[in-house]
Parts: C-alpha cells; structure tokens; sequence
C-alpha cells in the first residue's frame, strides 16, 4: 500500500471578470501516489497549482473533488501526521528557536522533559546547535529555514510536505541546504512530497519526478532518478536527465535551472 | 554565514552576543533617558525665559520656576497627593474596564467574520462620536460622579483598543496560522499561543493611544468640574480664583506624569515583548 494517495483531485476557482463569473481549472485530475520512505518532487511553472495541491495535501486549502489518502486513510483538514515547511519559513518570531522546534511536540502531548531532548537533537541534526535561545529574527533566511525543517521533523509526521522551501534564498545558501536535506533524509528516511520549479533541485533530492503543466494544473509526466547520492550535477548521467525533464517541461532550455 | 565558517565558531559568536546584551540594554536606556531629558530641559529654559521676557504680565504667563514653585507648595499642603490620586485612580480604572474589553472584542473580532460583521457598523458609529460628547449622556444615567467619568474614559479606552486589536489580529501573517494548524494548534490554543502573540505589537499601540486619549478626556471631564477633585479640578479652580501659578503648576504636572507613564509602563512592555522578538524597530 502507498503511503500517500492523491486520487482524481481537482480544484477550480470562480474568477470575478466584471459582471462574469468564470470558472478557472487549477487543478484537474491530479493523481499519483508515494511509497513509504521515498522522496518525490513535484516540478512545474509558476501557477501551475503545485502550491495548490501541497496545501490541499497538508489540509490547508479546500478541494473541489477527489481525495487524499494517508496509509490508506482520507485526509480532512490539517494534522501532525503531515509536517510542512513553508517557503517563507514561518518560524512564531515571538518564540526562540528552541520554543519553536518544541511547539509541535507540546501540541503533540510530549513531556516537557522529552520535548527538550527531541528538539535539541533534531537542531543538531540541521546544524543548529548553539542557537537553542536565539529569536527567528537574529538568524539569517537559511538559518531560519533549517530551524523550520528541525519543526516539522521533530514530531515525527508520516510525511513531510515541502513548498519550495528553498525558494527564497540565495543559490549559496540554497546548495548547502540541499545538502543539508540530504544528509537528513538520510538519517530519517522520511517519505517527502517537495514541490520546486527548480529541475535541478528536483533532480539532487528525488527518487522520482512528477512534471506539472500550468492551466490546468495536470501530472503530465514522470522520471524515476536512479543516481545513487550524493549526485554530482556535472556528471553526463546527470545532464542527461536535466534534458529529459527539461523536454517534459516543454523545452526550457537545458542548464538554466 | 559562509560556507566554509564552522558552525561552531558561528554558534559561539552569537551566544557571546547574547551574554554582553544586559549591559547594552542598560546603556540604550541611558541613551533614551538622555534624549528625554535633554528635550524636557530646552522647553523648560524656554518657557523660563519667556516668561520672564515681560511679553505677557506674570499673572497671566508665571515663569516655569515660579510654576515649579507652586506645585511644590500644592504638594506641602497633601492636596495635590490627593488631587493625583484621584485622577489616577479614574484613569486606572476606565483603563483596565476600557482595554479588558476592548482587547477581548478586537480578538474575537479578528477571529469570527461573522462577529466582525455584526460589530464593525456599531464601531464605525462610536468611533464617529467624540468621548467628550458622550460624558453628558453617561452623566444623566450616573450623576457628576466618579462612576460618569470612569465610565467615559470606559468608552473611549474601549473603542480604541478594540479597533487597534482587531487590525492586529487581522493582519498575523496567514503563514504562520497555518504553520500552527499543520502542528495541531486549534481554538484556545491558537488564540493564545499564535494571534495573541503575533498581534501585540498592534495591541501595544493600541494601549498607547487609549492611554493618551483617556488622559485627555479625564483632564477635559474633570475641568467640566462636579466632582471636586482631581488634577483637571484643581487647574479649573486656579482659574476661578486667578491663581495663574496654579494652573501652569496643573498643567506642568499632567505633561510631567504623562512622559513618566509612558517611559515607565509602555516602553518597558514593548521592550520585554515585541522588540525581543524583533517585530518592532528598536
């Protein structure tokens, strides 16, 4: 059995233009599953709906038709069995670091005691031991967003869901991080639905690639990344792949992203 | 942080920054301190100097010593303890009943559409009427009593904690509600951990305007006179009895307590909650 289903989802919206009501498609017929422990990345263009669908996924957004599936069990609003990382990081600037990665713990029901020891080994794990009393606002975007990936592992959830969380820093900070989660899943082996429009990225993290087209947002095709990691993106087999999904993508140009 | 930088170096660096922080804090304070006073100090000479220009006659513009001398002297005779401490003790109460309510109703109504519906045309009203306007209507159900202006300063407190309250719940960034529901944060514990917190800085503000405006409106309630006390009682009577010293005494002790309550109340809860965490300028 999948760990996670989408079957058939579909999300439209009523546009407003002047005294006409249009209905606009963001999402149609979207479905594919993920297997327990594998990390699969979702890439499209901008507006394609693959926000849409994460925050559908995680029971942020309201769908208009089909069903998501968790071990077989259908999902309706938001829980701790799908941790988020959101690309703007979304750290509570009113708590410290520490605070932060324990939040979920405490909505969990974990002891005080335990809490404390989970979050400070998770915050070693993204390399961020020290930093335990430090407010958000002190750390800079990719410190933030290593705590926020510490948050949503903490208390362990079925599986992470990943909204272009790299999305907002800067190609230095974006490489190390990469790394960084790869040296997480690693260790955690946690099955991850990553949303990107960077082929690159996608090709680093996944086991597998799902290729969306904007408008309507629909799956319109898929490549399993058989490289063993770490990847080098230099390497021919590597290229190769770049091509692949960039031609699925429907010919951006090889390289630029 | 560049790449190469050990984590640790980074780490140490900034818990360093941390230890040296209280000495800093105490300067910054001295810092302020000195740019209060310095201020305070210049309108003083000002007005000393103005007053002994022979512009307008010392009986009608006393200069700032022989006002200084006038309160000390108000002070001697217990009246003006007196006289403050039943200012305060309106102003502290339409506060707490003001703020309590208002700080519960603009939660509420950045948490419920519908609640927010039904309240905003009320508010857009109240806040169309001057509190000044409304003392006359609170008198006629209270009499000229402490209850009438305690309920008037009531009103306004109110009504500009709640707007202010409301704005700052409505505009928590929606991301982090979100990051709170995907952790399982819900009801009770959302408004508490999340809107509470993330609206603060809002709220601040908003204690800071009530404070000010529900100053005014005692001083101006108090010089309607009935009650027989008070700060704004005492400058009327000064007036009714050509003690011109008196009144700028009056004067000079609101604008005196009113620099202290903000310095000694409101700054020190900005400092310890929304410029911590960075939400504010400091």
């Amino acid at each position: 059995m999948p760990k996670l289903e989408v079957v058939g989802l579909e999300k439209r919206y009523l546009l407003e233009e002047g005294d006409e009501l249009r209905e606009l498609v963001a999402l149609q017929d979207v479905s594919f599953t993920v297997a327990e422990r594998e990390f699969v990345s979702i890439v499209g263009p901008s507006g394609c709906g693959k926000t849409t669908l994460l925050m559908i996924v995680a029971g942020l957004a309201e769908r208009s038709g089909g069903e998501v599936r968790l071990d077989g069990r259908p999902v309706e609003g938001p829980g701790l069995d799908r941790g988020v990382v959101f690309q703007e990081f979304a750290l509570f600037p009113w708590m410290t670091v520490l605070e932060n990665v324990c939040f979920g713990l405490e909505m969990k029901g974990v002891p005080r005691g335990q809490r404390l020891q989970v979050a400070r080994r998770f915050l070693a794990m993204v390399g961020l031991e020290g930093f335990e009393g430090v407010y958000p606002h002190r750390l800079s975007g990719g410190m933030k967003q290593r705590v926020a990936v510490a948050r949503a592992l903490a208390y362990d959830p079925e599986v992470l869901l990943m909204d272009e969380p790299f999305g907002a820093l800067d190609a230095q900070t974006r490489a190390v991080l990469q790394q960084m989660l790869v040296d997480v899943w690693a260790q955690t082996r946690k099955t991850v639905l990553f949303v990107t429009h960077s082929i690159r990225e996608a090709l680093l993290l996944s086991d597998r690639v799902l290729v969306m087209s904007a408008r309507p947002g629909r799956i319109v095709g898929e490549l399993p990344v058989a490289l063993p990691r770490p990847r080098d993106p230099l390497s021919p087999e590597f290229a190769a792949l770049q091509r692949a999904l960039a031609e699925m993508l429907g010919g951006v140009p090889v390289g630029l992203v | 942080m560049s790449v190469g930088e050990s984590r640790q170096a980074v780490a140490a660096r900034a818990t360093a920054g941390l230890g040296r922080r209280g000495g800093l804090r105490a300067r910054r304070q001295l810092v302020s301190l000195w740019h209060t006073v310095r201020t305070l100090a210049l309108l003083a000479v000002a007005w000393e100097l103005f007053g002994r220009s022979g512009v307008l006659h010392n009986a009608l513009f006393p200069p700032f010593s022989e006002a200084v001398g006038r309160l000390v002297e108000w002070a001697r005779q217990g009246l003006f303890w007196r006289d403050l401490g039943w200012s305060l003790y309106r102003l502290a109460a339409g506060l707490l009943l003001g703020s309590a309510a208002g700080t519960l109703l603009g939660m509420v109504m950045g948490y419920s559409r519908s609640v927010e519906s039904w309240v905003v045309p009320a508010l857009d009203l109240f806040l169309s009427i001057p509190s000044i306007a409304v003392y006359p209507v609170v008198i006629l159900a209270f009499g000229l009593s402490n209850k009438a202006i305690i309920y008037t300063l009531a009103f306004e407190v109110a009504i500009t904690v709640t707007v202010n309250t409301w704005t700052g719940v409505k505009s928590v960034p929606p991301v982090l509600v979100n990051a709170a529901r995907t952790m399982g944060a819900r009801g009770r514990v959302l408004f508490w951990r999340v809107m509470l917190p993330g609206a603060l800085a809002h709220i601040i503000s908003g204690y800071r305007l009530a404070f000010s405006r529900a100053w005014r409106i005692l001083v101006a309630a108090e010089l309607m006179g009935g009650v027989g006390s008070g700060l704004g009682f005492r400058i009327q009577e000064g007036r009714a009895f050509f003690d011109s010293e008196l009144v700028f005494a009056g004067v000079l002790a609101l604008g005196v307590l009113g620099v202290l309550a903000e310095r000694l109340l409101l700054r020190v809860l900005e400092e310890a909650t929304v410029e911590r965490w960075g939400l504010l300028r400091s």
